[in-house]
């Protein structure tokens, strides 16, 4: 390391998180000087709070200047006074700064005091191009014509409504050069529950959309739009998206709870223009070949996506055309209701794997919940899965597996950090995974349902094991992790079937060993819990799932509804 | 192929393809610059790089000569540091010394494909890990004084992530 020049060794820091600079930054004075290179401080804001005191706005405005720092972020903690002084610190770095952020200042400041920093930003800092605006200041400030016209001379000024709340917009003939909406989830109640506020008068949930397209001729970001309006059809809900004069979403959730008819086609065109990273789309009915073709081609246009979500029925050729057209997708989760048996499934994924061979895919995981017969070609069409993959999930309810999916997945996908493989019926196929295994040297997580024995398999990084299966489970399975895992720090079990007490005795011996070498917790599913707890009451290890807890208030939930139906959580969900 | 001759510090020929060698910038631009030859017999002296670590920069270069151009750093994009390819990451599974010592020759070279790479490995080193274990992983020693100490960690308290 002595032997680099700093201007390498800042070469490193670039590929470092803020966080992990900062560890750095107290190694040693090389490294600290290697951290004073302003290309490392383009993403890097100055954090200064408005009641800090005048000696520490001294040190930030010297801290500021050796560095090009652009950005300043204000914040108030509640129960601190500002008292004016500090303007006189904030001349010595007023040049410096051209973003100005007030987003964190709504949580404690008063009006009064929203109004005075805001004319204080103006009188302070000449040069500020750019401010991003809290919503509730502006509220704040309206009127004072002072501030106002401050205002109107920000070449980018930007108006940020924070958490969704969504404020009547009123009149304060500002030109804003765009609107970020951070998070803002539509919901049918979202009038009743902002009813006792009373800032609308809107009839339909809808409308509140409509009243900021119609009040503001700005750029509309939504960092997070998440809409769920059962009520509402994909493409009116679309339509009003629309009506923005121009609407980009990063991230866009929507729960569908009817059928998209054939009419609708063209909101996916649309959807397609909102220039996603994120998208989400829950439906709970057939999705026919017409809405995939329209699907796929809004994916297909959206450039940026890394990621996809979706539960619905929606066929396979779809799913697999994605990945060939979407070069940065990292993370596909698709929930398989049902599937398609006249579709063919094979070549799809076969073309785009050999498409881009440079394929970001990292996370994988593709569950069928309902029993069908269609296991095989589905499971075949992986037969090329990409080099980058790190996490893949597979948890089907068929036992017609194509085994291959084992072989190929150990040859292409060498690097898989996390692993969940489950099958609800007889498996017959532990050879293959054990070959599979015994390819993914790597890894760091590994869920097996049913379980399979571990002899000659070696995971040096193994950090977490979840096991589970409708069969007895201990103790050799027990004995044989303590030997094969020695860096494992979670274990998590969850069990069907009888075991007799000779059994139990010799898993807690087991599990003693795998304490004594580091085992952090052990995580049982109830049962499990309730039998090896009475035999065990010292085992400070054992801790119960809190999946456990979550189960059984979804089934309280459903047997209120109800009562003559028995349900019975089986160990496999676990 | 015409070929062209590298010459090590420790004055070992290397024999190497031009469109090889020409992922160095430094070697690219030598070639057009002083106008050198492709048929030229005299070799190009490389006294910065020893015969050893040429040799595995040579080795870089030709699994990577079909490479696109790198993209140009856009410095508010975040940096990754998981996305090395399967032959980078085995490539650069060496002692620190050699992965410093290529680091040096890519920089010098100026090959950048292969200086983000070991950069990254070296990134990758240090996630996630105390100042503490970051000294000990890489045997340094802390030359501080704790006002010093305290300075920085001060500073460190004023800025953030965008």
């Amino acid at each position: 390391m002595e032997t680099l020049p700093i201007e390498v060794i800042s070469h490193i820091m670039r590929f470092l998180r803020l966080e992990d600079r900062k560890r750095c930054s107290l190694v040693c004075r090389r490294f600290y000087s290697s951290l004073q290179d302003p290309v490392l401080y383009s993403r890097i804001c100055c954090r200064l709070g408005i009641y800090d005191s005048p000696q520490r706005y001294m040190e930030v405005s010297k801290f500021v200047h050796r560095r090009s720092i652009r950005e300043l972020h204000l914040f108030a903690q509640p129960g601190e006074f500002w008292d004016g002084r500090e303007t006189s610190f904030w001349v010595h770095i007023s040049d410096k700064f051209t973003v100005i952020d007030t987003l964190h200042l709504n949580e404690s400041a008063s009006k009064e005091l929203q109004a005075k920093i805001i004319s204080n930003i103006a009188t302070s800092f000449p040069s500020v191009k750019t401010i991003k605006l809290n919503s509730l200041i502006l509220y704040n400030v309206r009127g004072n014509e002072r501030i106002l016209s401050f205002l109107r001379k920000i070449p980018r000024l930007i108006l940020v409504f924070n958490d969704g709340l969504l404020l009547r917009p009123y009149r304060v003939n500002l030109t804003f050069h765009s609107i970020v909406i951070k998070g803002f989830e539509l919901t049918d109640d979202y009038i009743s529950r902002r009813h006792k506020t009373s800032y609308f008068g809107l009839r339909t949930p809808l409308s509140v959309l409509t009243s900021f397209s119609s009040n503001f001729d700005c750029p509309f970001h939504f960092e997070e739009l998440r809409v769920s309006l059962p009520n509402f059809k994909l493409s009116e809900i679309v339509a009003e998206l629309c009506k923005f004069e121009q609407v980009t979403i990063k991230h866009l959730k929507v729960d569908l709870s009817s059928n998209v008819t054939e009419d609708e086609s063209l909101c996916f065109y649309q959807i397609s223009e909102f220039g996603l990273d994120r998208l989400r789309l829950y439906s709970p009915f057939h999705i026919h070949s017409w809405f995939s073709g329209q699907f796929l081609f809004t994916i297909v246009q959206c450039e940026k996506l890394e990621l996809i979500r979706c539960f619905g029925k929606f066929d396979q050729v779809t799913l697999f055309e994605i990945f060939s057209y979407c070069p940065l997708i990292e993370s596909v989760d698709i929930g398989l209701s049902n599937a398609c048996p006249d579709l063919l499934y094979g070549p799809w994924i076969e073309v785009k794997f050999r498409k881009s061979p440079k394929s970001r895919l990292r996370q994988l995981r593709l569950q069928n919940t309902i029993e069908c017969d269609v296991g095989m070609p589905f499971l075949e069409s992986l037969c090329l899965l990409p080099f980058s993959l790190r996490e893949f999930k597979l948890w089907v309810h068929t036992e017609l597996i194509d085994p291959a999916i084992f072989i190929n997945l150990g040859d292409c996908c060498p690097n898989i950090r996390s692993l969940t493989i489950k099958f609800s019926h007889g498996f017959r196929h532990s050879e293959l995974l054990q070959y599979l295994l015994s390819k993914l040297g790597n890894l760091e997580y590994l869920s097996l349902s049913p379980f399979i024995t571990f002899t000659n398999l070696s995971f040096p990084h193994l950090k977490t094991l979840m096991l589970s299966q409708e069969g007895p489970l201990f103790p050799d399975a027990l004995t044989e992790i303590a030997h094969s895992f020695p860096g494992l720090k979670c274990l998590f079990l969850a069990y069907g079937g009888n075991v007799c007490n000779q059994d139990l005795r010799s898993a807690l011996v087991a599990l003693k060993d795998l304490e004594e070498l580091g085992l952090g917790e052990v995580i049982l599913d109830e049962r499990t819990f309730d039998i090896l707890s009475q035999f065990a009451p010292s085992l400070r290890l054992l801790k119960l799932s809190r999946k456990v807890d979550y189960f059984k208030r979804l089934v309280r939930k459903y047997q209120d509804k109800h009562p003559n139906v028995l349900v019975q959580i089986s160990s496999f969900w676990l | 192929m015409p070929n062209i001759k590298l010459q090590s510090s420790d004055g070992e020929v290397f024999d190497v393809d031009v469109d090889v060698a020409k992922q160095s910038i430094t070697i690219k631009t030598m070639l057009e610059d002083l106008g050198m030859d492709e048929d030229d017999d005299e070799a190009i002296p490389l006294p910065n790089v020893n015969s050893a670590i040429l040799g595995k920069v040579l080795e870089w270069c030709q699994f990577h000569k079909d490479d696109p151009p790198p993209p140009e750093d856009e410095e508010n994009r975040e940096k990754r540091t998981d996305d090395l390819c399967g032959f980078d990451i085995d490539f650069l599974k060496v002692d620190q010394g050699t992965l410093f010592e290529l680091i040096l020759a890519a920089n010098y070279l100026d090959i950048k494909g292969l200086l983000d790479a070991s950069c990254k490995t070296v990134a990758n080193m240090i996630k996630g890990k105390t100042p503490e274990e970051i000294r000990k992983t890489f045997n340094i020693k802390n030359d501080f004084t704790p006002a010093e100490e305290e300075q920085v960690r001060k500073e460190n308290s004023w800025c953030e992530e965008k």
